[in-house]
């Protein structure tokens, strides 16, 4: 009951995960929006999720474009394409942020030394010595 | 063979300057008998600092520390110990020290085994000694054995160096280590970091048998096995991802 079959279009007959998703973009766009708004995002950053965003929900409704996807893969059920692909997007994000993590743990580190070597030394002669 | 000989102790001569770079993060408890107890002199040494680099101790180590007669070098937030020995190393390469010695400010490292960490760089017979615990480890809880080895193990598979205690805290460096050596890690991890870098700058690697005393106090503040996993995905990291 849930696909929108090509030949005889079923309108009101949406699986709720579509709907859903819909809403989760417009709420997301929204987000995007308000900071174009309160010019905290330019206007190429808002032409770019607004693009974004509407291609993926143009993606919800087209029909069979996982199996299409899994066969390009050479894989089996649509659904094991999108495990798969998500699996790897989140691997990807896991490394790039454990990354940018020790970065930044680096370069903090770095600017407590200066500190510590420019305003913290506390410079006594050893009396042993 | 004697001219040869006069030729070498007079290079020595020259006079060679030791740091001794105590980390110390809440110390307070131990940091006095650990200073104090430091031997005054040492063969072949002229000039010796001691730096205790406080590594943001919500404690009293920072007062206690200066009013010791030592340089302190203060981080404002905590680090970690790989933040605070790399702080050692620059402030030694700063002031163009000859040897680095680094100790551990719980008190777990006897004082008489400097010396014998120290003469082979002074014989200009290594870059980087190893106080090694596991030569001799009578008294070494049998958990803290098996970590070490562990992380032995691991510093062997990824760096292709083999010593008997990876994470021991009493080292010492030559002028060449302390100029080639770059500490990236920022925590424990810094013990196997030492070792990668000696193997990427051709450091000529010594150990010597030390001594280790285990109080409950040093056994608290020391090295947990859970965090052989850490350590392991920190080196892991370090070897195949970061520049």
């Amino acid at each position: 009951m849930s696909f929108l079959h090509f030949g005889q279009l079923e309108l009101f007959n949406i699986a709720p995960v579509k709907v859903i998703f819909t809403i989760f973009v417009l709420f997301a766009w929204s987000r995007a929006f308000l900071k174009f708004r309160h010019k905290s995002m330019n206007a190429k950053e808002i032409v770019f999720w607004t693009i974004l965003w509407a291609s993926i929900t143009l993606a919800i409704y087209i029909p069979g474009k996982t199996t299409l996807l899994a066969n390009l893969l050479g894989m089996g059920r649509g659904f094991d394409a999108m495990i798969l692909i998500g699996m790897i997007t989140l691997f990807y994000a896991v490394y790039r942020l454990y990354t940018k993590a020790n970065e930044n743990e680096q370069v903090i580190t770095e600017l407590v030394r200066q500190i510590a070597l420019k305003n913290g030394v506390t410079k006594k002669r050893n009396r042993r010595n | 063979m004697p001219i040869k000989k006069t030729i070498k102790m007079s290079h020595i001569s020259n006079g060679m300057k030791l740091l001794i770079v105590i980390p110390a993060f809440n110390e307070e408890k131990t940091l006095v008998k650990v200073i104090k107890t430091l031997p005054k002199k040492f063969f072949r040494i002229t000039h010796k600092e001691v730096v205790v680099v406080n590594d943001g101790s919500k404690d009293q180590t920072l007062k206690i520390a200066k009013s010791l007669g030592v340089t302190v070098i203060s981080h404002y937030i905590n680090r970690g110990l790989g933040g605070a020995l790399g702080t050692g190393f620059a402030y030694a390469k700063e002031h163009g020290f000859d040897i680095l010695i680094t100790f551990d400010a719980d008190g777990q490292h006897n004082p008489a085994d400097i010396a014998p960490v120290i003469t082979p760089i002074a014989r200009k017979k290594a870059d980087m000694v190893i106080g090694s615990r596991l030569k001799n480890p009578a008294g070494m809880p049998w958990y803290r054995i098996v970590g070490v080895w562990g992380l032995n193990i691991i510093t062997f598979v990824f760096f292709w160096v083999w010593t008997s205690d990876s994470q021991s805290g009493l080292r010492a460096f030559s002028k060449k280590a302390i100029e080639k050596i770059d500490i990236k890690a920022n925590k424990m991890e810094v013990s196997s970091e030492f070792f990668n870098e000696a193997q990427k700058h051709n450091l000529k690697i010594v150990e010597v048998p030390i001594q280790s005393i285990y109080t409950q106090y040093s056994l608290q503040k020391g090295q947990k096995n859970a965090n052989v996993f850490r350590i392991l995905s920190k080196i892991i990291y370090r070897r195949f991802f970061s520049r």
